[in-house]
């Protein structure tokens, strides 16, 4: 009884499935073409029954399996997403959270920042983050136990990714190396320093201490310096690091034993001074850097600030009630010399090419340093920014600096962060190095003083 | 069965990849040519693993010459395999018809079997209908559990009777699990029914074969092409940073094919594109990123590409080869507009065939407007990038009265070899002049 199918047009006999009449060519309505199944003779689709056993829908469905993933062959860390790059770069827009800020503060890291006299690179962030991970709760980048606190260099700066060939895993993002791009992160006060767009490397440096909590006097005062290599002399990259190691450390140990912060600052910029000095060849060929510190009693909150050359420290404060913005520091420059002398307006006086050219410096060929010291008490909220010029070119006056990024004391590292994005989209012609250090000192970690 | 050891010389690849990694702030899309380059030496003797499948439509409409010149072509394609393949011959109508052997396996090629293969040939009679979908069906079935390369080689000479929707729902079956080259001979066959088969089944283009006695050597050069293939199942693997979206993955030399969609992600982050087989042969891929836009100065590895060679039974996937595309944002306007010219070249390719296809369709629609227009584009991309023959054969389709603009006039008559031939080929490219060299051994360049 097997049905026989005819083309409505020509009548010719099609068979079950034929989009088109062979004979005449004509599209075949449905009710013809539809592939029923007959009763014997044929399977689907028209393959004969005794041809379908070998190489009919049994075999083509073990076809269609391959280059399918293997079951167990790769896991899809889905809703587990943290916020990528692109968030990073908005965040410097919109001061929105990112990886790091969104983590609690545990104790040991605590002890690392209590012990940094160094910046920390993000790795040290990432191997913090490890500790924070709530017991049970799997990450989807959880890393695996028993690397401890050691920074991981394969570890992204960026996301908590994993770098394969210099390139993060995650992200895809490039690492930084070295001092490209460097973050330090306490529980108060926070920094980081780009090489900026124009530079082949990044001469600028700081370093951020803490007085610890058990120490004599100060404990929890921060003591913080940035320096920023004379780019004209030999190894100015050198010079701003061992400059901003040699001052904070200096700073936090007086501070340490009872010194006044106007004292200690004065005794840290002659030491520093004196190893910057003492790395030099010969005074003809001294690496040289400029030198801003900041002490911020924990107690008191009084700001000490001390300087040789043209990195800053501004007041930032736009909360009602606090001190209006303000330029803590006076740069030993040319254009502020003839300012100071009335010879030029600060405008006439910053167009000039001698606008940057320093009148002091700390380096072998500096001879006698003449530091400023200068001391403040602010009423906050309201955080200390220092910065190298490659920040403050772009945000010279205070309100400018003020504004850039709202509310700079409630996540110093988000607002150090925004610094940086700013100063890398104004043109980033010059390394960038901003410490944030909020008014008053809070000593429980970014996140604990409620926004 | 010898077992490919560690010390054994393996496939050697190399990626090259051309680009202008310079973005504008803001931006997010990434472009970037990858050349993949396969030296690999043509494996003879106990290592020829490969797989050839013939098959011959025998439909009624191949009654006379044509059924005779598909005989001598199928004639001559299994007289150029060489010894140790395993093959079989396949008569296409209304179902796969097994003609050697007759049970639905693959043999060894030797004299004994090349005889009765010629035999069996011999004895094919058109009659029937046309069922592609049911032929590839057959072929990927006699694949089943083969080692090397697969290859078909589908003749056929008339449309395609089976539904659009079973037919593509075969090929999406199908599509990567074998390498199909089709063959249309005369003019009643249907372009996009090799084109689909072609894409799916990562063929070297669907070809136009007019006169029936030029099968012979078409098979010949086919199966001969065919028997170079000595890697099988080579996947492009495209690693992508996440929250990153692939826009799109073509080949785009020797012929454009459209990837995208084929994409399986077998590890995490990166999507497998299944390419086929090679042997020593070059082909180019137009890769399409979108990502999120960084930083000024931030660099940015786009996309990673490795070429890999899946490993089967939980074996460790070999890499052979691998390249970065790279995305750095940069406020320098000189830099970032500055369009690399082998990605410009490409993307005026793939333009250059969709012109040409849409142009034709709309000239068979009735749409002359549209039909001027796209064929009239295709004229002036042509002729922008040197395009000799593809100008050549458009000049038959269109008079040219300014080919700088494709101002052009439809002919009112034109042989339909010629309309076919255009179609056909449109999606053939010419590649750029070749590389700077050399390039790393790690493919960056």
């Amino acid at each position: 009884m097997t049905k026989v199918r005819t083309c409505p047009g020509c009548a010719d006999r099609v068979n079950a499935g034929d989009a088109f009449c062979e004979g005449c060519g004509r599209t075949l309505p449905d009710e013809v073409r539809r592939a029923t199944p007959e009763p014997e003779g044929l399977g689907r689709n028209g393959i004969p029954l005794g041809a379908s056993r070998e190489d009919g829908d049994t075999t083509l469905s073990s076809v269609t399996a391959r280059g399918r993933p293997e079951e167990g062959d790769w896991t899809t860390p889905s809703g587990a997403r943290w916020d990528r790059p692109s968030d990073h770069g908005e965040h410097v827009h919109t001061g929105g959270t990112s990886l790091t800020d969104s983590l609690a503060v545990d104790s040991e890291w605590d002890q690392i920042d209590a012990l940094a006299t160094q910046p920390v690179r993000r790795d040290a962030v990432n191997s913090a983050e490890r500790t924070v991970q709530p017991a049970g709760a799997v990450s989807p980048w959880a890393r695996p136990s028993g690397e401890g606190a050691d920074p991981d260099p394969q570890a992204c700066a960026w996301c908590p990714g994993r770098v394969t060939d210099g390139y993060c895993d995650d992200c895809g993002y490039l690492q930084p190396t070295g001092r490209d791009h460097v973050v330090v992160r306490t529980v108060s006060a926070s920094g980081v320093s780009d090489i900026g767009l124009r530079h082949r490397r990044n001469e600028d440096a700081m370093a951020v201490r803490l007085v610890p909590d058990g120490a004599g006097y100060g404990a929890g005062t921060v003591c913080a310096v940035v320096c920023d290599g004379v780019s004209s002399s030999p190894r100015s990259d050198e010079a701003s690091r061992i400059t901003a190691e040699t001052g904070a450390a200096v700073l936090a140990e007086r501070v340490a034993e009872g010194d006044d912060p106007r004292k200690a600052t004065g005794e840290a910029m002659t030491r520093a001074a004196e190893a910057v000095a003492a790395i030099a060849d010969s005074p003809s060929s001294a690496p040289a850097c400029t030198f801003v510190s900041a002490v911020v009693d924990a107690g008191t909150g009084s700001v000490t600030v001390g300087w040789v050359g043209d990195s800053r420290a501004y007041w930032v404060s736009d909360t009602e009630g606090a001190d209006a913005p303000a330029l803590l520091t006076r740069d030993d420059s040319w254009a502020e010399a003839m300012v100071q002398a009335g010879a030029l307006t600060r405008e006439e006086a910053m167009r000039s090419t001698h606008a940057h050219a320093l009148i002091a410096w700390m380096g072998a060929d500096s001879g006698e340093i003449d530091a400023h010291v200068s001391t403040v008490t602010p009423t906050g909220p309201g955080a200390v920014v220092l910065c190298s010029d490659g920040l403050w070119n772009y945000y010279a006056e205070p309100g400018e600096m003020a504004g850039a990024v709202p509310r700079a004391d409630a996540d110093p590292l988000a607002a150090a962060r925004d610094y940086v994005g700013l100063a890398l989209r104004a043109g980033g012609k010059d390394n960038i190095t901003v410490v944030v250090v909020p008014v008053p000192v809070s000593r429980g970690g970014p996140r604990a003083a409620p926004v | 069965m010898p077992h490919p050891s560690e010390s054994a010389p393996g496939p050697a690849f190399r990626v090259e990849i051309d680009q202008n990694p310079h973005l504008p702030l803001g931006a997010r899309e990434v472009h970037a040519v990858v050349g993949v380059t396969s030296e690999t030496p043509v494996a003879a003797g106990d290592a020829v693993r490969a797989n050839q499948v013939v098959v011959v439509d025998t439909s009624g409409s191949m009654y006379g010459q044509k059924i005779n010149a598909a005989k001598r072509a199928a004639r001559a394609a299994v007289e150029t395999l060489r010894d140790g393949v395993r093959f079989a011959v396949v008569a296409g109508h209304r179902e796969a018809q097994m003609i050697y052997p007759s049970r639905p396996a693959l043999v060894e090629v030797d004299d004994r079997t090349r005889a009765e293969a010629y035999e069996a040939i011999g004895r094919l009679r058109a009659d029937g209908g046309t069922r592609m979908g049911a032929w590839l069906k057959r072929a990927a079935s006699l694949f089943e559990g083969a080692d090397g390369p697969r290859h078909t080689i589908l003749l056929t000479d008339g449309q395609n009777n089976e539904s659009r929707a079973e037919f593509t729902e075969t090929l999406e079956s199908l599509a990567g699990t074998f390498v199909c080259d089709c063959r249309g001979v005369g003019t009643d066959w249907r372009v996009e029914d090799l084109r689909l088969i072609d894409e799916a089944l990562l063929g070297g283009g669907p070809g136009l074969i007019a006169d029936p006695d030029d099968l012979v050597e078409d098979f010949r050069a086919m199966a001969r092409t065919s028997m170079g293939k000595s890697v099988a199942d080579v996947a492009l693997r495209l690693w992508t940073p996440q929250n990153a979206v692939v826009r799109y993955v073509k080949q785009v030399a020797p012929t454009v094919q459209e990837l995208t969609a084929r994409a399986v992600e077998r590890v995490p982050q990166a999507g497998d594109y299944p390419t086929g087989s090679w042997g020593a042969e070059s082909r180019d891929y137009h890769v399409c990123v979108e990502v999120p836009p960084g930083d000024p100065g931030r660099q940015m590895r786009a996309g990673w590409v490795r070429v890999v060679l899946p490993g089967g039974d939980g074996a460790e996937d070999r890499v052979l080869a691998s390249g970065n595309i790279l995305a750095e944002w940069t406020a320098d306007e000189e830099r970032s507009t500055g369009i690399d010219p082998r990605v410009a070249h490409y993307t005026g390719q793939a333009e250059l065939a969709e012109a040409i296809q849409e142009g034709l369709a709309a000239r068979r629609d009735g749409d002359e407007d549209t039909a001027t227009t796209r064929l009239g584009r295709a004229v002036a991309l042509a002729h922008e990038s040197g395009d000799e023959e593809t100008t050549r054969l458009l000049s038959r389709v269109v008079d040219v009265v300014d080919a700088g603009t494709g101002t052009v006039r439809l002919r009112s008559q034109v042989d339909k070899v010629d309309e076919m031939t255009l179609d056909t080929n449109s999606t053939r490219t010419v590649r750029t002049r070749a590389r700077r060299e050399p390039p790393g051994p790690d493919g960056t360049p």
